[in-house]
């Protein structure tokens, strides 16, 4: 065990462990509340899945909470996009770009799609959000 | 010019060359006309003289592995004066394509020249099944890997099936979809499994 941590710290940037050791907003929220959009999205490639819920307030996101099944880098960049979109109004939190995610975390090539994960659940959060308040 | 046949080369090299196409592939006597085959790229399912379906006999093909790979490693190989080693990394890869339920479904899309991009998975509850599955590995561990193992393994005979038909339909998108799919369960079905083993 002590074998494999010591493995992740020497492949990871110390971003991403920060962020994978103590991952800020990990939770959920109620599904069926409109305030709230859910954003449920996964890669096939590597098998990793993430849950992305946000609750608005006033057209601002007050809540971002996420849950993540993947490697440390998907964690990682899912923690960071609750972070970087509380606060923000909608139209704001939808100009996410996994570049920023990728850039703030050093996520090598080989992990960006991690980065592409978290945008996709970010907009597919805001998406759901939307229509909910259609119907 | 051929000393470099030894006895016990040349008699494993009999076992082996039973079949003509193999004969044709690895015996060293037709080394050059191997080479040209191997170059060409050769047909991972003509290679394990297999039937070019999706579902197969995999303990057939692990027996084939196990005996190809004794005769053409490359050590051996070595031993008798070939320095060519491609024969036994070709023989890996086909045999780690083939026997992974994912890689063989993609291959078999790519025979048919059909697109093998990952899907994108757009099938919000199959996710959300995923995540709840993952969760409860996570919160319960061993306990609950049983459980999860069985039901995963259960649904992935069920996608294997759908794929099957899906190829003798001719029904990519369908295919596309479930080889998708198949990748979770595959990831949940390993995380499940190192669970059980702790």
């Amino acid at each position: 065990m002590l074998k494999a941590l010591s493995l992740i710290k020497r492949a990871y940037h110390p971003k991403v462990i920060e962020y994978y050791e103590q991952p800020k907003n990990v939770g959920s929220l109620d599904k069926g509340d409109k305030s709230v959009g859910t954003g449920v999205v996964g890669a096939p490639a590597c098998g990793d899945v993430m849950k992305l819920q946000i609750k608005v307030e006033d057209g601002k996101i007050k809540e971002a909470v996420f849950k993540t099944f993947g490697c440390a880098s998907a964690i990682a960049s899912s923690s960071y996009a609750t972070e970087y979109i509380k606060g923000l109004d909608l139209n704001d939190a939808m100009q996410l770009k996994n570049s920023d995610i990728a850039s703030y975390l050093h996520l090598p090539p080989i992990k960006l799609h991690c980065s592409m994960l978290a945008e996709d659940a970010v907009k597919a959060a805001i998406t759901d959000f939307k229509k909910k308040q259609d119907n | 010019m051929l000393g470099f046949l030894s006895r016990g080369f040349a008699h494993k090299c009999k076992a082996l060359m039973k079949h003509p196409h193999y004969c044709k592939l690895f015996c060293p006597l037709c080394y050059d006309e191997a080479q040209a085959v191997l170059e060409a790229g050769v047909n991972y399912y003509k290679l394990y003289i297999m039937e070019q379906s999706y579902l197969i006999d995999k303990e057939d093909l692990h027996k084939k592995y196990k005996l190809f790979q004794k005769v053409l490693h490359p050590d051996v190989l070595r031993s008798n004066g070939i320095t060519n080693p491609n024969y036994s990394k070709f023989l890996s890869e086909a045999y780690q394509t083939l026997s992974c339920d994912v890689q063989r479904g993609k291959y078999l899309l790519k025979l048919h020249n059909e697109n093998v991009e990952d899907f994108a998975m757009d099938d919000i509850e199959f996710l959300e099944e995923q995540i709840s599955k993952r969760e409860t590995l996570q919160q319960q561990g061993a306990r609950a890997a049983k459980k999860i193992l069985r039901e995963v393994q259960k649904d992935e005979e069920e996608l294997k099936k759908c794929i099957d038909k899906g190829f003798k339909q001719e029904n990519w998108m369908a295919i596309r979809e479930a080889l998708s799919k198949l990748s979770f369960l595959q990831k949940l079905e390993e995380e499940a499994k190192d669970l059980e083993e702790l």
